[in-house]
């Protein structure tokens, strides 16, 4: 047996520990505080942080947010209020893993906004669907997802028009079956091209209200005229419907959907996803199938799947197995110094934060293709992405993202405010203590003693050597932060 | 899918100690496609020789140039079978024409494709036309010689019949359908190569492409001027502790990468890494798209005499399930796209000039598209596409078998896969790369014989 650490956990459950989390998780007890992960509501989120109006965009409806788009600036004013909240909500929601669970759906649902002129309903599928339900039920979530306005029209649903010549469009049906539901697992396959094309035509005429004259242009909308109407059937057989007359087959589509969420395909799929997410790039296959089970025995609810997952051998036993993602790597920074920064999204401290994920390679919302940025290591370690991932490091140390000329709009990191009192007594004391407490793990002495040589410090001297450096101290704390160590979870 | 356009200068490197306004133009603005070339080019020393010509470095391979069209790209219309009953019927709206149905067919017909070309068995040269918006391809490389056209090409069904994006980009990559084959089939090739140092390596971008990951270091980077440890109060500093601590551990990725990239910043960029910006030659002028600057940084390497053999570069937006548009409007998305590759690869060729004789550019697409035009004016996915190769040394023609006409069915119709496209890259590779290892390279493919469409 190995046993569940709270380090372990700090690391893996979260966007990257914060000073004493570790503390904290010991203290509650491992098992209780991820219960109570699972069932989060009352724990601390960083709403409060976006109330103002710059985030109205997160409550407007599809409409409303049609009214913002066209105005001057409108759409990246959407985008941007999107991109802030969310990151801040990674950084100060005590809500954790729930966040955790955002981003993953968020990308197992991925969406790019600039594929069409219509990107500004992403936010209104990122808040409804994916929010909603990221701790819930799958089956929900999946019905949400094929009723969002967002996805129709980024999948390219609104034109699957059984009623023109040529007929239906595939994208949907065929992303809905490989990337929502049944699934690929390493290249086995387990529908077929004419499951597809029947699904194609199933799910024809999901679409949105676009009449200018309506209240509710831009929400869903079933379009009879666009369904086909011939006899179908599909997964051998499985599911299978008759001709119908013109009006009906909404309720096919619909049932088609439950179908999927509740096939043991799918249940293996997301299992999968979930175990590569929270237990390694090429997760053991045992524990994906006992996953599903407990998938399909709770009728495909979210939160005792996980709890199963995180309670597994092979979860404790997977202590930094993964690297951290760039959105991982910049937050679990910012959550190690207790960076602050200001919430307005068009600021520049927000805008560089965002430039600092481009760099790494993981731009924020931004994944152009429906799978969702990979999670397998060598999609994103790569020469460009280091080099972008310690420069953020160092960046975030010294103070250097956000305007040097007002610190209210700058990411702002006080490391004063993190030492102790006293301070460690030598360099190399002071070092340690940074990595340990700030970063989360035990830096060897021999990488202690690299460090000092290549700072040109004496590890014996006396801390404030070092601590009163003003270029040598932020360069120390940059250069933990990017450490090896420091890039896995 | 549509590729981001992402070569704007990163603002994060701006040194707060020594600039104290605020950051400059940020990525985003790069993504409303207002992007001008690519700033801050890369300094660099031009060698007048290629890198593998010089003496510090022996090998003797060409370099080899891979574009890998993301999404799946429609074959079928970049070298159309323009008087093919089928395709003509199928695709009412979104076809390419032959000349005769225009009073003047310039800009507007297919390009007719009558030079060259081995195609069996059913003898339909002289009937591609390729797509209008391509001219520029048609009137530099294809009429020069130098560009192969092998159509009809993927996976064949015996190895892999899927039409999935991912499952098919993955296969294409390793070179390989078998799960046992987890590393670019470029990299394997390198592997079998002699003399492998510095930049042997290089994937235009932020993320390293498959076909390049493996056991040869690979670099990716979207500039080699930007391609060294920044960000820090002291980047020499930074890099001394970087590199005491990414040890090129046995196995691990991580420890790797940062070793080897650590390894090449030392060794390649140096300090002699200051000088003027790239200048294309012979006249040639790269359009403003994220594949045409990846193409002159690509150039310049292989002037700046760093050791490079593969590079590797991708371009997306080419999932048409929609909105294709009919080929003689110029504003059509089709035909912008297929522009965009033409014209970023003809820049490229003229810029290379003579040393095409030396750098062969092969393109690679996940499969290709349905024959049936759909309801909403695009293609779904298919099987077969169509693959150039490009170079001075390429024997210029359309290769391969091809059908007399093409049915749709979505599960057994379509432009199905007759010519494997690891037929054309194995005589790349073995004939101008001089690869010996090539059942390494492509581990699950029965070599067959060459097309013939190279000149050793």
């Amino acid at each position: 047996m190995v046993p569940l650490t709270a380090d372990h956990v700090a690391n893996r459950l979260t966007f990257g520990p914060t000073p004493g989390l570790v503390a904290a998780i010991s203290a509650t007890g491992i098992t209780a505080w991820i219960d109570r992960q699972l069932a989060p509501a009352g724990l601390p989120d960083a709403e409060g942080r976006l109330s103002g109006a710059a985030y109205q965009s997160l409550r407007n409806s599809n409409l409303a947010n049609y009214a913002v788009r066209e105005t001057s600036g409108g759409q990246d004013r959407i985008f941007n209020a999107m991109d802030h909240a969310n990151l801040q909500r990674a950084i100060y929601s005590e809500q954790q893993l729930y966040e955790l669970m955002c981003d993953f759906w968020g990308n197992y649902f991925n969406i790019w906004r600039r594929h069409t002129w219509m990107g500004f309903l992403r936010t209104r599928d990122y808040e409804d669907v994916v929010r909603a339900n990221a701790l819930g039920k799958f089956s929900t979530m999946l019905s949400a997802s094929a009723h969002s306005p967002a996805m129709l029209d980024y999948l390219d649903n609104l034109s699957n028009d059984a009623s023109r010549p040529g007929g239906v469009n595939q994208n949907y049906a065929r992303e809905l079956l490989e990337l929502h539901s049944m699934g690929i697992i390493n290249g086995e396959h387990v529908y077929t091209e004419a499951d597809v094309q029947a699904v194609a035509q199933i799910i024809s005429g999901f679409a949105l209200e676009s009449s200018n004259a309506s209240p509710n242009r831009f929400n869903f909308k079933f379009l009879a005229n666009q369904h086909s109407r011939t006899a179908v059937s599909c997964f051998g057989g499985a599911i299978s419907f008759p001709a119908r007359a013109v009006g009906q087959g909404y309720a096919d589509g619909v049932a088609l959907v439950d179908y999927l969420a509740h096939h043991p395909s799918t249940a293996r799929y997301v299992c999968w996803k979930l175990c590569r997410r929270f237990v390694g790039d090429n997760p053991p296959m045992a524990l994906v199938d006992s996953a599903a089970a407990v998938f399909t025995a709770n009728d495909t609810a979210i939160a005792p799947t996980l709890r199963h997952i995180l309670m597994s051998q092979e979860f404790a036993s997977s202590v930094s197995g993964k690297v951290r993602r760039p959105l991982e790597h910049m937050v679990a920074c910012l959550r190690a110094l207790g960076a602050t920064m200001s919430n307005d999204p068009e600021g520049t401290s927000a805008d560089a934060l965002r430039d600092a994920l481009y760099g790494m390679g993981q731009p924020i919302f931004e994944r152009v293709t429906p799978d969702g940025y990979p999670d397998f290591a060598a999609h994103w370690v790569s020469s460009d992405g280091l080099i972008n991932r310690w420069e953020t490091s160092g960046l975030i140390a010294r103070n250097g993202l956000g305007s040097q000329s007002n610190t209210a709009d700058r990411v702002r990191v006080d490391l004063n405010v993190l030492l102790p009192n006293p301070l460690p007594a030598t360099v190399a004391d002071l070092i340690s203590w940074m990595a340990a407490n700030l970063a989360d793990f035990t830096m060897s002495s021999q990488d202690v003693t690299d460090l000092c040589t290549a700072l040109t410090v004496t590890p014996t001297a006396v801390s404030t050597t070092l601590k009163n450096d003003t270029t040598k101290f932020p360069l120390a704390v940059g250069l933990i932060l990017s450490h090896p160590t420091f890039q896995r979870r | 899918m549509t590729t981001i356009d992402t070569t704007a200068t990163n603002t994060a490197t701006t040194d707060p100690t020594t600039d104290a306004g605020p950051t400059g133009v940020s990525r985003r603005t790069f993504l409303g496609g207002t992007a001008a070339a690519a700033g801050g080019a890369a300094a660099l020393t031009f060698g007048s020789r290629f890198a593998f010509a010089s003496p510090e470095n022996p090998s003797q391979g060409d370099v080899v140039v891979l574009i890998f069209l993301r999404g799946g790209a429609d074959g079928l219309n970049m070298v159309a079978p323009y008087n093919m009953a089928t395709y003509r019927t199928l695709r009412p709206n979104i076809r390419v024409k032959d000349p005769s149905e225009f009073a003047d067919p310039t800009g507007k017909a297919g390009l007719p494709m009558v030079q060259g070309g081995a195609i069996s068995p059913f003898g339909l040269s002289g009937t591609f036309g390729m797509h209008p918006g391509m001219a520029s391809l048609h009137a530099g490389p294809w009429s020069n010689g130098h560009l192969a056209v092998v159509h009809a090409a993927g996976m064949p069904r015996y190895e892999s019949n899927t039409r999935s994006h991912f499952d098919s980009e993955r296969h294409w990559e390793f070179g390989s359908a078998s799960n046992s084959y987890a590393n670019g089939f470029l990299n394997r090739y390198l592997m079998g190569q002699s003399g492998v140092d510095r930049l042997a390596a290089v994937g235009r971008g932020g993320q390293l492409q498959r076909s390049l990951q493996g056991g040869v270091a690979a670099y990716s980077m979207y500039s080699i001027g930007s391609f060294n440890v920044s960000g820090f109060p002291s980047n020499t500093r930074a890099r001394t502790a970087l590199s005491s601590w990414y040890d090129a551990g046995m196995g691990d990725l991580l420890l790797q990468t940062g070793a080897t990239t650590i390894g090449a910043i030392n060794t390649v960029a140096g300090t002699n890494f200051t000088l003027p910006q790239y200048q294309p030659q012979n006249g040639a002028v790269y359009p403003g798209s994220n594949l045409a600057s990846g193409l002159k940084e690509t150039a310049q390497l292989i002037r700046a005499n760093v050791g490079l053999r593969c590079v590797a570069l991708d371009i997306g937006g080419w999932d048409t399930h929609d909105g294709m548009g009919a080929p003689e409007d110029p504003a059509s998305y089709f035909r912008q796209r297929v522009a965009g590759l033409a014209d970023a690869m003809t820049a490229f060729y003229v810029d290379m000039g003579s040393l095409m004789d030396e750098v062969t550019l092969a393109t690679i697409s996940e499969f290709g598209r349905t024959i049936n035009e759909n309801g909403s004016g695009g293609t779904d996915h298919g099987r077969g596409s169509c693959q150039f190769i490009m170079g001075r040394k390429i024997r210029g023609g359309v290769y391969g078998s091809f059908p007399s006409t093409i049915a749709d069915d979505p599960q057994d119709g379509d432009l199905s896969v007759l010519n494997d496209y690891r037929r054309g890259l194995s005589e790349v590779l073995s004939v101008r790369g001089g690869a010996s290892n090539l059942n390494q390279v492509f581990p699950t493919y029965t070599q067959q014989a060459p097309f013939g469409l190279v000149i050793a």
